[in-house]
């Protein structure tokens, strides 16, 4: 499968499948999750959020450092 | 907090509280009164239920809830949007009319205002709507909810009206001390959630005192609740005040509640409770999600839940709403009201010259309060005063202080207050101070600058202008038959 995270980019093999929507028997969606960034993401949604070259670029992550990103509460033993 | 309740709820008022038990009872009313849409026709997760929610939304003061019960690869599930999205549902579950104006609504929480006295029915678990069914093992809550994405550029999808339940590690048999609040949860798993608490929330406080003990935090996430403990839970009261018990006083009956499987108190008929606990020291990314303010927050390291139980109802309906617009939107309409009177309370309890307060806007962001000058200067220490309530801390950032002949809910009123009354270099600004980090004004999330506009009259010693004095404009009955009349008389 030639899946890609659609907000950091990450290969299939980080993205994890969900869960599948049916209609009947037949899957009409499928739910992913990236291992790398936590986004979320269900195969039919509009291309504007699950196309990495389509989504505004401000919404796409450049970087997976942890550190650039604020706690709400930092552990006990970062203060 | 005192008590300052009416002696008597009106009979509509009395009947609407002992007929709601939970979300499906007030439903129902809200059918009844014309205020509920079935939507049957086959909808996408993605964008249909956000384009739904946003249109029922649009009438802030009428507009419906939605039961959309035709969701395509979700059969049999069912979510609500809109169930307090409008003025008009929340007058309803107070028992007032329909177009009950906000002003009202406002006077009629604040007199049923007090956790003194709650009103709580124990039922046993056994008995417990809320526990007809159980899953302890191999949860997914992809299967058991309808997720969504709520706004385009979510992180994911949340879990954004649900009322969640927590206990102070170091006070965990404080029934007051047992906080229930709205926090947003991103699901990251079948079985793993983040949780957006800050350190100035009262959930917030308990994630550190279990961290820094090394303590389990259980939690009860309830989905689909009684409407009145949706209000009070995102309602800042004191942190050893029980928002049950708010709760309960407002509707002048007991909220029913039982216990969930890991011990915490949760309301009997809510349509789902799912239990966790979080996993100390650990983060996960989270967001970004449209917030109050319109705006998307950022991408944060937050704290993980693991969760080790769900007990649901029979085909429980998954509870919903929108929120991020610069339009009001149901997250508006669910705390506006709720959000200005307990700083109205607790201003009241230092400064009985405060007549109203509108935090309507934003959460508060931009409020707007009307005291009656004690003397000179004195609307300042009332607006000092409010920064420091619980939700002043965080929220309160633009304060515009007007006299009591303005009634703060009357946007043309404040204006004119501001036109005539300011001067312009009589403006106060509080630099870097604590701020609700999704303030999109900040530069640094967390802090920023607090502004106080005294928009009340100048009074001795302060100079005051002579070309002050106001028209006497003709007003009351006599000015509103003529109103009429004159309508009347209007060539159609």
């Amino acid at each position: 499968m030639n899946l890609q995270c659609p907000r950091c980019g990450a290969n299939s093999d980080r993205c994890r499948e969900e869960y599948k929507g049916l209609a009947g028997d037949n899957v009409v969606w499928t739910v992913f999750h990236c291992l790398d960034c936590s986004f979320t993401w269900r195969d039919c949604e509009p291309d504007t959020v699950v196309n990495h070259g389509m989504r505004q670029s401000w919404a796409n992550l450049t970087s997976l450092d942890p550190e650039i990103y604020p706690h709400n509460i930092p552990p006990p033993d970062t203060g | 907090m005192p008590c300052d309740m009416k002696s008597t709820l009106s009979p509509e008022a009395i009947a609407v509280g002992q007929r709601i038990r939970g979300l499906r009872d007030f439903l129902a009313l809200l059918d009844e009164s014309g205020q509920l849409v079935v939507w049957d026709e086959e909808v996408l997760p993605e964008p249909d239920i956000r384009n739904i929610s946003v249109a029922a939304g649009r009438d802030a003061m009428h507009g419906p809830a939605v039961l959309i019960n035709n969701i395509r690869g979700y059969p049999g599930k069912q979510v609500v949007v809109g169930v307090h999205g409008s003025f008009t549902n929340l007058a309803l579950l107070l028992g007032c009319p329909k177009g009950t104006s906000v002003k009202e609504l406002f006077y009629e929480v604040v007199e049923r205002w007090g956790s003194d006295k709650p009103l709580i029915e124990r039922v046993s678990p056994a008995q417990a709507p809320v526990h007809t069914n159980r899953v302890g093992a191999d949860i997914n809550l992809y299967e058991l909810l309808p997720l969504y994405r709520i706004n385009e550029y979510d992180g994911g999808f949340y879990i954004d009206k649900a009322n969640v339940v927590s206990r102070d590690p170091s006070d965990p048999e404080h029934f007051g001390k047992q906080n229930v609040g709205i926090y947003r949860i991103q699901v990251h798993g079948p079985d793993l959630f983040s949780l957006d608490a800050v350190p100035s929330h009262d959930m917030g406080q308990h994630i550190r005192i279990a961290e820094r003990e090394e303590a389990d935090l259980n939690i009860a996430v309830m989905v689909g609740n009684h409407p009145a403990l949706a209000m009070f839970a995102g309602t800042p009261v004191n942190y050893d005040e029980s928002e049950y018990a708010y709760a309960s006083q407002m509707m002048g009956a007991p909220l029913q509640l039982t216990t969930s499987g890991n011990g915490l108190d949760i309301l009997a008929n809510s349509e789902m409770v799912i239990e966790a606990t979080m996993v100390n020291n650990e983060r996960i990314l989270e967001g970004p999600f449209g917030e109050f303010p319109g705006t998307y927050s950022g991408v944060r390291r937050l704290n993980v839940f693991r969760v080790t139980a769900v007990s649901f109802r029979d085909d429980p309906i998954f509870e919903s709403l929108y929120i991020g617009s610069k339009s009001w939107t149901e997250q508006d309409t669910l705390l506006g009201v709720n959000t200005c009177a307990p700083v109205y309370n607790q201003l009241k309890q230092s400064f009985p010259e405060v007549v109203a307060v509108n935090a309507l806007y934003q959460h508060g962001l931009t409020a707007v309060i009307a005291v009656q000058n004690r003397f000179a200067g004195f609307a300042k220490s009332v607006a000092l005063r409010a920064l420091g309530t619980p939700h002043g801390l965080m929220y309160l950032k633009n304060l515009i202080m007007v006299d009591a002949d303005i009634d703060p809910f009357d946007l043309n009123q404040v204006i004119w207050s501001l036109s005539n009354r300011t001067r312009p270099d009589d403006i106060i600004v509080l630099p870097n101070m604590p701020l609700s980090d999704a303030d999109p004004s900040a530069e640094v999330g967390g802090k920023g600058h607090r502004l106080i506009i005294d928009a009340t009259a100048y009074m001795p010693p302060d100079k005051i202008s002579v070309n002050n004095n106001l028209v006497d404009s003709p007003a009351g009955a006599y000015i509103e038959d003529l109103q009429r009349r004159l309508d009347g008389l209007r060539r159609r």
